[in-house]
């Protein structure tokens, strides 16, 4: 789902979704002030010393000094998820149904809404995140959108160079379409009142959205796990919170691992499709190839394979993104089970086919849980060293990068 | 109000100070925490909307901000500043479960309404308002895209000529330019065919001209002709690309699937729209042919020939509903000819008597009316002769004779009941029925005579009757109802009797002497083809 505010990794399509703000580094577990986190192994040694220091005034029978504690393991705060199914699906069922009657003008609002809801749903440290966006400018960016589409459409039944035309400006576009989104969401997503910032340089959206992909060509495809890297390590160093920055060094193999895995899935899908498809295709005569009975059976395959394959290497690779992505020095913990992820979706899928919809709050708000429950932050020192950035110098260009134009690309 | 208590970020750094928010000053919001207190005024202050139970943020002049978790006092404080009372109405909405069920079924509704007749009517409008220019494009590309795959023509100019006089036949008060433009491909063997392109164009097979004769391609044409006019083409290019927006719209949420999902239902859903363009074409050729004069039946026999000629092995029991056309006998069955339907056709010479008249009435049996007289000829009659004039107001060849050349399909099962001798005996008129004049024909002065071939069977009944031949379908008509209460005497084989099959000449007289007042001139309108009467008998007997 587009709305989680947890970035999970990107897998197989390459859609550009936005990196939500990752979290900001926090010390205590109690909300205010500042206390120095005791991930400090002096400590301990320091009451011990003190312990042994004063025996000599005491009995001298003494038990010997317990052995120094092991210093306590650095405290690792969840995240954590407030958001319950039946109220997203009241928001989502009236904002919804407030969109179909406003023939869409709504939809900037209700997105933003739902954004909202997940987004100040989700806690950490005690505090919750923030979205701010101003639902006008998303339906500026909306009716530009509706524009180019109807475009498309209508002319490119009459005149197809039109579709081509389109599709080219499009793809020549989307990087600078993508990174619009992105800072447009991270803009408008703010933690303890600080905004996130995603600010990238034009070589760096260059080689990652027009240099790489002519790569991926020239192999043949066999670049393309290490593209996704390269797309994500993209998103998540450009990202800031405050005069903080993220940092992303994961290794390529695991993505490579993560992606034959994955195609090996989608292979054997389909593989069992195609066997259906000849089984009853054997057994039966006197059919033309091409009746959609025949094609049924690999249709289903295939999508299922996909549909496993894509989260099957989106879970895969969660915890080794996260466990490599550091705020400063504070550190992310992930732990999620490749399994339990799997079974999660497809029960989602199952209860939203069976319900032609109606239960898809409620597997969007399932899925959110669980990826908050697997992800921890681990600060390295106080947070609230983090400050604004801009704040000294007094320039603009730490709160202006308000777009006028909310592009928001939330596939 | 009591105050509540929340977390005060100055934005500068994450650090937050725990304050306490006092509502209690009307026009300003007061903060006190530690070493801290503000009180902004509330017109300087933003909040963010109610959303169900979320944190809420009051945004402070500069980059300060404060997080609570007490929704409801932050809206009575709103409330009593009057603010925010639209931002609070869709919360309103959100609160209640009822209405978030009845939302979603409104949802569901909508859908499918949307669907199912919002997207036809929609193709329609837009497609009937297509400017002409924008349609003789898309024509152009349609037709290089086709032109791609098939050869060129190998027909005459002879050949060629034919399709066009079908074609000026069923267009008759069209110029060239308006009429649509033929094209003739070469579509490989085993297809012969026609299509329909937007942009006026229709395109004939070589193989199809090689399969109908000429009134069969009228039908084909007639067809072809009114997926023009309903511009089923462009309609078909605008339901599939918003079908695809509406299914993608759909199931937008199902971000996983939206790749595959979205095709199947779109599929389905086009074949339907394909069937229902067919039904539609069908029925203005119908429509079509009967102006024209071109008898129903030659659709339904070139149907029978496309079919048999494309027919593979293995192609019986298609499961209609994923099939692109509807199944060839329920198009069929719109065109059976049926012997009170009027079927005109162009003016055939005069029929001679039929060899297998072996009716011979005692004497002439007639009824006199007032206003008509019905003639037996007799035995060996002489030729049926022609209408002898036409009043000067019917247009020639509107209403043309009528003939069948067999029994319609209807007939011939309705015989299977009857066992009928292998010679021929012939049966007699006992008792008729008043024959009634057309009223019609009557009104223009028009004799007429019609021929029905019939089985009277044991019991000396009338069953299984049609018109061989008549003058034109209103006397045939006529006829077949009169016939229904009249009573014959059985043929007799060494006295038992048996069914047996005759021909019954019947002649339409009017009797002019009795004319009662003059006939005023009207102008003379085809007839409706509307729903002819049938007629009602009972089950087949069964078989001796």
């Amino acid at each position: 789902m587009d709305d989680t505010p947890l970035p999970p990794p990107q897998s197989a399509p390459p859609d550009p979704s936005p990196v939500p703000a990752p979290l900001p580094p926090e010390s205590a577990v109690e909300s205010s002030l500042v206390q120095p986190p005791p991930a400090d192994p002096a400590a301990p040694s320091s009451l011990e010393t003190s312990a042994a220091a004063t025996p000599i005034a005491e009995p001298p029978l003494l038990p010997p000094p317990a052995p120094p504690p092991p210093p306590p393991p650095p405290p690792v705060h969840p995240f954590l998820f407030h958001g319950e199914a039946r109220e997203y699906f009241r928001i989502w069922a009236v904002n919804t149904l407030l969109t179909l009657l406003t023939g869409g003008i709504f939809a900037a609002w209700a997105k933003v809404r739902k954004r909202r809801y997940l987004r100040s749903c989700t806690e950490l440290l005690g505090h919750r995140f923030d979205y701010r966006a101003d639902p006008r400018r998303l339906l500026i960016g909306n009716l530009i959108v509706v524009t180019f589409f109807l475009g498309y459409s209508l002319f490119g039944v009459v005149y197809p160079a039109i579709r081509y035309g389109v599709l080219l400006v499009g793809v020549v576009m989307l990087p600078w379409i993508v990174v619009r989104s992105v800072t447009f969401n991270a803009h408008n997503t703010a933690y303890r009142g600080m905004r996130f910032r995603f600010n990238p340089s034009l070589s760096a959206s260059t080689m990652v959205y027009l240099l790489e992909p002519l790569l991926l060509v020239v192999t043949l495809g066999f670049y393309y796990p290490a593209w996704v890297r390269s797309k994500r390590n993209y998103l998540v160093s450009n990202h800031r919170l405050g005069d903080a920055y993220f940092r992303f060094n994961a290794a390529n193999g695991p993505f490579y691992i993560a992606y034959i895995l994955g195609g090996l899935i989608l292979g054997c899908s389909v593989g069992i499709g195609a066997t259906i498809t000849g089984v009853i295709t054997a057994t039966m005569d006197d059919v033309r190839p091409g009746d959609l009975l025949q094609i049924l059976p690999v249709l289903l395959c295939y999508g299922l394979g996909f549909f496993v394959s894509k989260h099957f290497i989106h879970g895969y690779l969660f915890n080794h993104l996260w466990n490599n992505t550091r705020l400063d020095d504070h550190r992310f913990v992930a732990r999620m089970n490749v399994g339990r992820w799997l079974g999660l979706q497809l029960v989602n899928l199952a209860a939203i086919i069976g319900t032609a919809g109606l239960l898809a709050p409620w597997a969007v708000i399932r899925a959110q849980r669980y990826v908050a429950s697997c992800l921890h932050f681990e600060p390295a020192g106080p947070i609230e060293s983090i400050q604004r950035l801009g704040g000294n110098t007094g320039s603009a260009t730490g709160d202006t990068a308000a777009e006028f134009i909310g592009l928001d690309f939330g596939l | 109000m009591n105050p509540v208590a929340g977390t005060y970020f100055d934005g500068e750094t994450l650090r937050g100070v725990p304050v306490t928010l006092d509502f209690s000053t009307p026009g300003c919001l007061r903060i006190v925490g530690e070493g801290l207190e503000l009180t902004p005024a509330w017109p300087e202050v933003a909040v963010s909307d109610r959303l169900a139970d979320i944190a809420r943020f009051i945004y402070l002049p500069g980059r300060a901000v404060v997080e609570t978790l007490a929704n409801d006092a932050i809206d009575a404080a709103l409330r009593a500043e009057r603010r925010g009372r639209f931002s609070g109405l869709v919360h309103t909405l959100e609160k209640h479960s009822g209405i978030a069920a009845g939302a979603a079924l409104l949802i569901g509704l909508c859908a499918v309404l949307a669907f199912y007749f919002g997207l036809p009517v929609l193709s329609r409008h837009t497609a009937q308002r297509t400017p002409p220019a924008v349609e003789a494009r898309i024509g152009q590309i349609s037709l290089a895209a086709f032109n791609e795959y098939f050869n060129r023509s190998e027909l005459t100019a002879a050949q060629r000529t034919r399709v066009k006089t079908q074609l000026e036949r069923l267009l008759p008060d069209r110029d060239e330019a308006a009429r649509p433009r033929l094209v003739f491909r070469a579509l490989g063997p085993q297809a012969p065919n026609a299509f329909a392109l937007p942009g006026n164009i229709i395109i004939v097979s070589d193989e199809l001209i090689g399969l109908a004769d000429d009134d069969e391609l009228a039908a084909v044409l007639a067809h072809e002709i009114g997926h023009l006019e309903l511009k089923h083409g462009i309609q078909g290019a605008l339901r599939s690309s918003f079908a695809l927006l509406v299914v993608s719209a759909l199931t937008g949420d199902l971000s996983s699937l939206t790749t595959f999902a979205g095709s199947i239902p779109w599929l389905i859903l086009n074949n339907g729209y394909s069937r229902e363009f067919e039904r539609e074409a069908d029925e203005f050729a119908h429509a079509l042919m009967l102006k024209r004069g071109v008898r129903l039946k030659h659709f339904a026999s070139i149907l029978k020939k496309l079919e048999e000629a494309t027919a593979g092995p293995g192609r019986a029991a298609r499961r209609s509903y994923l099939g692109t056309h509807p199944p060839t006998e329920e198009r069929i069955r719109l065109f059976q000819p049926h012997p009170d339907a009027p079927k005109p056709k162009t003016p055939s010479p005069p029929p001679s008597a039929p060899a297998t008249v072996t009716f011979t009435p005692p004497k002439p049996a007639t009824t006199t009316t007032t206003r008509s007289e019905i003639v037996f000829p007799p035995s060996g009659s002489s030729p049926i002769p022609a209408p002898t004039e036409l009043p000067v107001f019917l247009k020639p060849g509107s209403l043309s004779a009528y003939q069948n050349s067999e029994p319609p399909l209807e007939i011939i099962e309705q015989r299977r009941a009857y066992k009928l001798p292998h010679i021929q005996i012939p049966a007699r008129v006992k008792k008729t029925s008043r024959l009634r004049f057309p009223e019609e024909m009557r009104r223009q002065k028009l004799e007429g005579e019609a021929v029905v071939d019939l089985i009277v069977d044991r019991y000396g009944n009338a069953r299984a009757a049609y018109v061989v031949r008549a003058t034109n379908e209103i006397f045939a008509r006529s006829a077949l109802e009169s016939l229904e209460n009249w009573e014959f005497y059985p043929a007799r084989l060494d006295q038992t009797p048996v069914n047996a099959r005759i021909r019954l000449p019947i002649r339409f007289t009017i009797n002019s002497s009795r004319e009662s007042r003059p006939i005023e001139p009207f102008r003379f309108t085809p007839p409706e083809p509307n729903t002819p009467a049938k007629i009602k008998l009972d089950d087949p007997l069964s078989k001796p």
